[in-house]
């Protein structure tokens, strides 16, 4: 083996693939200088989608869900300095999501009831591709503990039981918000839905 | 459980009950509305999976968080992990801040203990008067008419208080002479039986020989001039004569007395500091800063450490406010005449000052061990050759009383690690490989601290080229002195080396220890 520096010393090659490694590996190669670029890239890429869906969804602003997005992963890659046990990455990835919007949501909204929502009279025709347009919309007339719980589950493929433990609820209540946000959203997209369907 | 929460469950995918999955299925057969209710659901669930752009975050958005956490971009190849250029800066400021506080530091504690004039007077005296045979040979028949005006000469030594139970300066911190170090004394003719407790001033005539002699001299000293040791020739006659030193007797006028040949500037001089303290005599205005003592001081040190004296043992020589005192409440025994002052106090009658060896001209051999860890530490075992490893070997010229320049050389080894994107994997390399190295070194000592039984403290600097790249070392430690020219180097250690590897500069960082002795000549 020619060796880099082009003088005879011994040296032991250790292959890495990244893409092999679990999330708890990944996690614990982050306080390494020597791994920490690479490791926090390939965390990135299982879980940017994830972590941007969710901010774009309950924020409901592209801007505002950049900077919480980036907010997010910038908390991630610092709490990562800290040797701390990982269990559950994704769920501790969307806690820090969840606080970064919470404390967005809560500077600039009011708290409304489910069940005060006046479903809008769209008028206009839609189109198929409409439709993602006006789940968000719907999304941002639902409150905000069950239009995070809505995006947790469609979204981000969360289970109930870690939906949970990421927003601090029984399981019980977790499916319960989702089923009534599941149903907002239906009655506020009925109209639309019929004209799909048929 | 209703049926639109069992089709929740089932859209979610969850196991149901056999018997809840009837209900829902009769549900579902039996309502229109119901089997609507399930499609809406089904609907919004496609919708929401094929949302594609809700998944992916812009690339600017990707961008800038990279670059704010100092990271390269997502996906690319990476040349090494052990130090690109932002990396290698980041982590080389905290070492080079520290090397900065820490010499200021240092330089201040130097400055602060350099300005008492009581210990570092007395120190220094002892010493100087102990290396000084007999009055100064250069000593004209002019100087000795205008002896009764005394000259001050400043100290200007910091750190010598710790040795005033030495009697060489020779076993000074560094171990490296302290021939410029400064005694104020007061010149006096031969004819005068005792010193004088005035001290003011004066410039005094040289002759052409004393002039180029103390060129000679003060060549090697630039801003701390040796004292100047004169002392009454009753105090001076029983002194042996030092190597090379021509004898004078206390008797002989001073005018008549022989030139001792300049010390400080060649290292084979034998010629004692006797010369350099006449020189700094003439050269008082060149010291700033320091404040003249009076001869009574200098009388009662001298006597103090005369090894004739039967009642005086070097080693008994009392610390400098020992001998301060010493010399405050002897000091008006100092002022009968000579046949008085020679049976009073330590020195005896007609002791002359002791024999001292040669000056050294400044120098110390320094060798020293390499206790340290590479950062990251490398699990390879490291390659091994003809010359030993984990060792520094150095000469140090001494520039001052605090200063100090040399070059240092040693080999030890330094643990790499570089790494590249090969196809899909990416390959880290480790090595662990002795490498030679030598650099340029520049030592800043400060006195020596009594709490700590008169370690003295130091830091060093050390820039220069490994094998394979530059190389910077910074150490602080604490030197002790052990024996006659022989001092014990102890301190902590930390090392950088840089080193590339594919166009890319990386580093290897080393900490923990050094240990050595210092021999001094």
């Amino acid at each position: 083996m020619q060796y880099a520096l082009g003088y005879d010393a011994r040296a032991i090659i250790h292959v890495i693939d990244y893409s092999a490694l679990t999330d708890n590996a990944l996690f614990a190669m982050l306080p390494d200088r020597q791994h920490r670029d690479r490791a926090f890239a390939e965390l990135y890429r299982r879980y940017s989608s994830r972590i941007f869906a969710y901010c774009l969804k309950v924020l409901g602003e592209r801007e505002a869900a950049n900077d919480a997005f980036q907010d997010t992963f910038t908390r991630f890659f610092n709490s990562a300095r800290v040797d701390r046990e990982m269990t559950n990455l994704p769920a501790y990835l969307l806690r820090i999501a969840r606080n970064v919007c919470l404390n967005e949501k809560r500077a600039k909204s009011t708290p409304v009831s489910i069940d005060d929502i006046e479903v809008p009279a769209f008028d206009t025709p839609y189109e198929k591709t409409e439709l993602l347009q006006l789940i968000s919309t719907a999304l941002e007339l639902l409150p905000l503990q069950y239009r995070e719980a809505f995006v947790l589950r469609e979204y981000d493929g969360m289970a109930y039981a870690e939906i949970a433990e990421i927003t601090g609820i029984t399981e019980e209540s977790a499916r319960i918000r989702v089923f009534r946000a599941r149903d907002k959203i239906r009655m506020i997209l009925k109209p639309y839905l019929v004209d799909l369907t048929q | 459980m209703s049926p639109s929460e069992l089709a929740h469950i089932f859209i979610d995918g969850e196991p149901i009950d056999p018997r809840a999955e009837a209900t829902l299925f009769d549900a579902l057969a039996a309502s229109g509305e119901f089997r609507a209710e399930l499609r809406d659901l089904l609907a919004v669930r496609a919708a929401v999976q094929s949302d594609v752009s809700a998944y992916a975050p812009p690339k600017e958005v990707t961008d800038r968080l990279f670059a704010s956490l100092g990271i390269g971009p997502a996906g690319s190849a990476s040349a090494n992990v052990a130090g690109r250029g932002p990396g290698w800066m980041r982590r080389l400021w905290l070492p080079f801040v520290a090397a900065i506080v820490g010499s200021a530091l240092t330089a201040i504690v130097v400055n602060n203990r350099s300005v008492d004039p009581v210990q570092s007077h007395s120190s220094f005296s002892v010493g100087a008067i102990q290396q000084s045979p007999a009055v100064p040979p250069s000593v004209t028949n002019a100087q000795s008419s205008s002896a009764s005006a005394g000259v001050s000469v400043p100290d200007v030594a910091g750190h010598g208080s710790h040795r005033a139970h030495n009697n060489t300066l020779s076993t000074l911190p560094t171990g490296l002479p302290r021939g410029d170090e400064v005694t104020p004394r007061q010149e006096r003719s031969a004819n005068v039986p005792s010193p004088t407790s005035q001290v003011s001033p004066t410039p005094v005539q040289r002759s052409a020989s004393d002039e180029q002699q103390r060129s000679e001299v003060s060549t090697p000293i630039n801003s701390t001039p040796a004292p100047a040791v004169v002392r009454s020739p009753a105090q001076t006659t029983a002194a042996p004569a030092p190597t090379n030193t021509p004898q004078i007797s206390a008797s002989q006028p001073v005018s008549e007395r022989p030139t001792v040949q300049a010390a400080v500037s060649t290292p084979n001089a034998s010629a004692t500091p006797v010369v350099t303290h006449t020189e700094t005599a003439a050269k008082t205005s060149d010291v700033q800063g320091t404040v003249p003592i009076t001869i009574q001081k200098n009388l009662t040190e001298c006597s103090a450490v005369a090894p004739t004296q039967s009642n005086a043992a070097v080693g008994s020589v009392p610390a400098p406010t020992v001998i301060a005192d010493t010399s405050a409440t002897s000091s008006s025994k100092l002022n009968p005449a000579p046949s008085e002052a020679s049976h009073s106090g330590p020195l005896a009658a007609g002791a002359a000052m002791p024999a001292s060896p040669a000056l050294p001209p400044g120098y110390a051999a320094v060798v020293r061990g390499l206790l340290s860890q590479s950062i990251p530490a490398s699990s390879v075992a490291t390659s091994t050759g003809g010359l030993p490893s984990n060792v520094a070997a150095g000469i140090f010229r001494m520039l001052g009383a605090h200063h100090q320049v040399g070059v240092e050389i040693g080999q030890e080894p330094f643990g790499q690690q570089f790494s590249r994107q090969e196809r899909d994997s990416f390959v880290v390399y480790k090595q662990n490989p002795t490498l030679f190295w030598g650099t340029v070194a520049y030592r800043i000592v400060a006195s020596p601290v009594s709490m700590l039984g008169g370690m003295i403290p130091y830091a060093q600097t050390n820039l220069g080229v490994a094998r394979v790249g530059p190389l910077a070392r910074i150490t602080l430690g604490f030197l002790f002195d052990i024996a006659d020219k022989l001092d014990l180097i102890v301190g902590g250690e930390g090392a950088m080396m840089w080193y590339r590897f594919e166009s890319a500069w990386l580093s290897t960082r080393k900490i923990g220890a050094t240990f050595g002795a210092a021999f001094k000549f």
